[in-house]
């Protein structure tokens, strides 16, 4: 689903991604840990195409990401981002925030995406919050939104960029069922997290990076029991 | 042989040209970016190209129905030269007694003593309300025919009454960026309210603000074309009084024109000098 | 005597009274509070005021009657003033849209372009674009008075829109457009309606402050004789000598209109909700 060549990524002349690779499989979880500023989030964005590499390649569903020629704007509606700090448009109700791409881009009829976007607001939980603004919704509600409408472009890969760390505690569970959910969905995902419990329970895969270079890759049980590297057990010492 | 050459060389403009026509930055938010000086010299080489036909366009436009004269101009440079002397001289004089004024005005603002702080709002306000041609011209003639007074005095007077309420507002905003935590820090050791100011946050705020002066020193020179309303001989009134002699209005406006530009350009490129020693520091 | 006696109690009162930490924004002031120190304020500058008038009369003889009688020249000249303003207002925004628009697009060659008008026609004053605009390509193109003020004012005004346009593009947070992209929005998509909605009503506030400045620039327009507030004035102070009066009466003229607009502006900002 999601392949990642040896992928070079530099902000001006300070290298964050070295030589970076991964595969994805179709209806895998893999959930990327590391250290701030290891380059987690970037990756993300590379993979979606918001920013750009100096050298590798990223294909997604067959089609190359970093293409200058590929239709970005239609690859990008089959991948679904959830940011950190939600980035809801403030100035659209709840219920326009979550139909907006789908008429825009997808040109479903207003109705229709209306539809699909009360029945996603059901699955995350807050069907009642369809027409407030998301500056009435406490965190969890917001990125809940945020989680139904990325889905609502219906995409075959979701990435999830830390999205409970802006939370306060008590809202983070609410957040991580919507996701626990969508995995046992089969849902493609790739999360960037601290949450363990939650990486223990759903990831197929667990990716260690560090500095920008891929440190260890292990299916989640060999993981947690048997890390392979120095880094990774120092790692995991901090934060379990 | 001479054909191909020519045609190379015209080949080799169109491709640059249209490459800086096509350049674009990748993401609008990768937009700012550090760029080399090759870069900067190419962009700034684009711009003048352009500026240039725009203006050589409009010039010979104008030139078919306007015989242009520019020796007549070359007589009258004393007279410019003298113009801009004075125009620097009521810039200068005004900045001094302004930044006084204002620095005053500006401290009483933020005064405990609520009375001061109203006073100084109401003069801010009272000021920043007119036009500064309305004051030129209140100050005068009107408080002129009251007091009587010199030109340049009523100029200098007028400007300073002026651009005094934007420097205090200027020091305001200064001495409240500083932030209540240094205040704190100081107030804590121990430190009056008199000290703190003078020693802790005035040396901060100096910092802070003299980006911000030097723009003052700018409008103060836009400014001073407004005393040739009151007949004050400075630059533009210079230039509206040669017009008059030789009927060389479009070149008076137009030598005009360029040396306000050039003028207050190197004085923002000097503010933007300042302002990155001030950054980097 | 106790009248007085309390009177000059509350007046020591206000001039001494002190708030508690001085550098810290003002928080909220009760209605009492707001008319107390208005008084204040009021006094001493009623004062003041007193004091200059007795001094001026020694040499000079006040007809305030001058600004009764000229009260139709008056009106005509504001009306004047606020159709010159509005009508300016109306083609920089226009103007200042566009280069502002300009100076955030991912062509370099727009952007420098967008910079080169901004700082090309703030280095030279106001006085000079309008007299340009006039004496000198308007009487090649035998512009009449009204349009060479307006393309004069535009001008100017254009890069101060330009550049609060942009600012309100630029506050916008990453973020937004991350995520409006990654919905597999096109970049004209998401700035017609994700950015530019929420930054134009970010800058509202700054764009009704830039028209206040608007209506003081338009006091320039009389130098190329357009009948305006303070051509009006000039003219006045000719006819009748009583410059003073006639300048003072047009100074609080425009102090009445702006202040009011400021006093709206500021309403208005206090309405739309900072998010």
């Amino acid at each position: 689903m999601i392949q990642v060549e040896k992928i070079n990524k530099y902000y001006g002349d300070f290298q964050v991604l070295r030589d970076f690779s991964l595969v994805v499989g179709i209806g895998e979880v893999i959930v990327v840990i590391g250290a701030s500023g290891s380059g987690k989030s970037t990756l993300l964005r590379c993979i979606n195409g918001l920013e750009r590499l100096r050298s590798g390649e990223i294909f997604v569903d067959g089609v190359k990401v970093n293409d200058p020629k590929t239709d970005i704007n239609r690859l990008r509606s089959k991948i679904g981002m959830v940011f950190q700090d939600f980035n809801l448009f403030p100035h659209m109700t709840v219920l326009k925030n979550i139909t907006f791409a789908p008429v825009k881009v997808k040109a479903l009829s207003q109705a229709e995406a209306g539809r699909i976007a009360h029945s996603l607001l059901a699955k995350v939980g807050i069907p009642e919050k369809w027409d407030a603004y998301p500056a009435a919704l406490s965190g969890g509600q917001k990125q809940r939104v945020a989680i139904a409408r990325a889905l609502a472009m219906q995409p075959k890969a979701m990435l999830f960029d830390e999205p409970t760390s802006a939370l306060d505690p008590e809202m983070i569970k609410e957040v991580l069922d919507v996701m626990i959910n969508l995995a046992r969905e089969e849902m493609t995902m790739v999360v960037v997290s601290h949450e363990m419990g939650f990486a223990r329970k759903v990831a197929d895969r667990i990716v260690f990076i560090d500095e920008g270079r891929l440190v260890e890759e292990a299916p989640t049980e060999v993981f947690f029991e048997n890390p392979k590297h120095d880094r990774t057990k120092r790692f995991l010492d901090q934060i379990l | 042989m001479e054909k191909t050459l020519e045609t190379n060389h015209l080949w080799k403009t169109l491709r640059f040209f249209s490459l800086m026509v096509t350049d674009r930055a990748p993401q609008v938010w990768e937009a700012k970016r550090e760029n080399s000086s090759l870069d900067l010299f190419r962009r700034g080489l684009f711009v003048a190209v352009v500026v240039g036909l725009i203006l050589w366009f409009v010039y010979a436009e104008l030139h078919q129905n306007y015989p242009f004269n520019w020796r007549i101009i070359l007589k009258y440079r004393y007279d410019f030269w003298v113009g801009f002397l004075m125009t620097l001289k009521i810039s200068i004089v005004a900045l001094v007694f302004s930044l006084i004024l204002g620095v005053m005005i500006g401290i009483g603002r933020v005064s405990r003593r609520i009375i001061f702080g109203d006073l100084a709002f109401g003069y801010v306000e009272g000021i920043r309300n007119i036009p500064l041609l309305v004051i030129v011209l209140l100050v005068y003639f009107g408080f002129g025919s009251v007091f009587p007074m010199s030109r340049f005095f009523a100029g200098v007077l007028a400007l300073t009454v002026f651009q005094a309420a934007y420097v205090a507002e200027i020091i305001r905003a200064g001495i409240q960026s500083v932030g209540k935590g240094q205040i704190w820090a100081a107030r804590s050791l121990g430190l009056s309210s008199g000290t703190t100011m003078r020693h802790i946050i005035l040396p901060q705020v100096l910092r802070r603000i003299t980006p911000a002066l030097a723009g003052q020193f700018i409008y103060l020179v836009q400014g001073s074309s407004l005393c040739s309303v009151i007949s004050l001989t400075e630059l533009t009134l210079t230039a509206r009084r040669i017009l008059t002699i030789t009927y060389a209005s479009m070149e008076s406006y137009i030598t005009l024109t360029f040396l306000y530009f050039v003028v207050c350009a190197v004085l923002s490129l000097c503010t933007k000098l300042i302002e990155r020693r001030l950054v980097t520091e | 005597m106790s009248a007085a006696h309390s009177l000059v109690e509350f007046f020591s009162q206000m001039v001494t009274a002190q708030k508690g930490e001085s550098w810290e924004p003002e928080g909220k002031v009760s209605w009492v509070d707001v008319i107390r120190r208005l008084t204040a304020v009021g006094i001493i500058t009623a004062g003041i005021l007193i004091l200059l008038y007795v001094k001026a009369r020694l040499h000079y003889t006040f007809h305030w009657t001058v600004l009764v009688s000229f009260k139709q020249a008056y009106w005509m000249g504001f009306l004047m003033t606020m159709k010159l303003s509005v009508v300016t207002l109306f083609c920089s925004i226009i103007v200042g849209g566009i280069i502002g628009l300009a100076s955030v697009s991912r062509r370099i060659c727009l952007r420098d372009l967008a910079t080169a008008y901004v700082e090309g026609i703030r280095n030279i004053p106001l006085l000079v674009i309008v007299l340009l605009m006039y004496f000198g390509v308007g009487t090649l193109l035998h512009l009449p008075r009204f349009p060479a003020a307006v393309v004069a004012l535009t001008a100017f005004e254009s890069t101060f829109f330009a550049e609060i346009i942009r600012g309100g593009i630029e506050s916008i947070k990453t973020g937004q457009i991350w995520a409006g992209r990654s919905l597999g929005l096109s970049s004209g998509m998401t700035m017609r309606h994700i950015i530019l909605p929420q930054a134009v009503r970010r800058v509202v506030p700054a764009l009704a402050g830039q028209f206040v400045n608007l209506v003081k620039d338009s006091s320039l327009a009389s130098v190329i004789s357009l009948v305006e507030l303070t051509l009006i004035a000039r003219q006045i102070m000719t006819a009748t000598f009583a410059a003073f009066e006639s300048y003072i009466a047009i100074a609080a003229f425009y102090f009445s209109v702006c202040f009011t607009l400021s006093l709206l502006t500021k309403i208005l900002e206090r309405k739309i909700p900072v998010e």
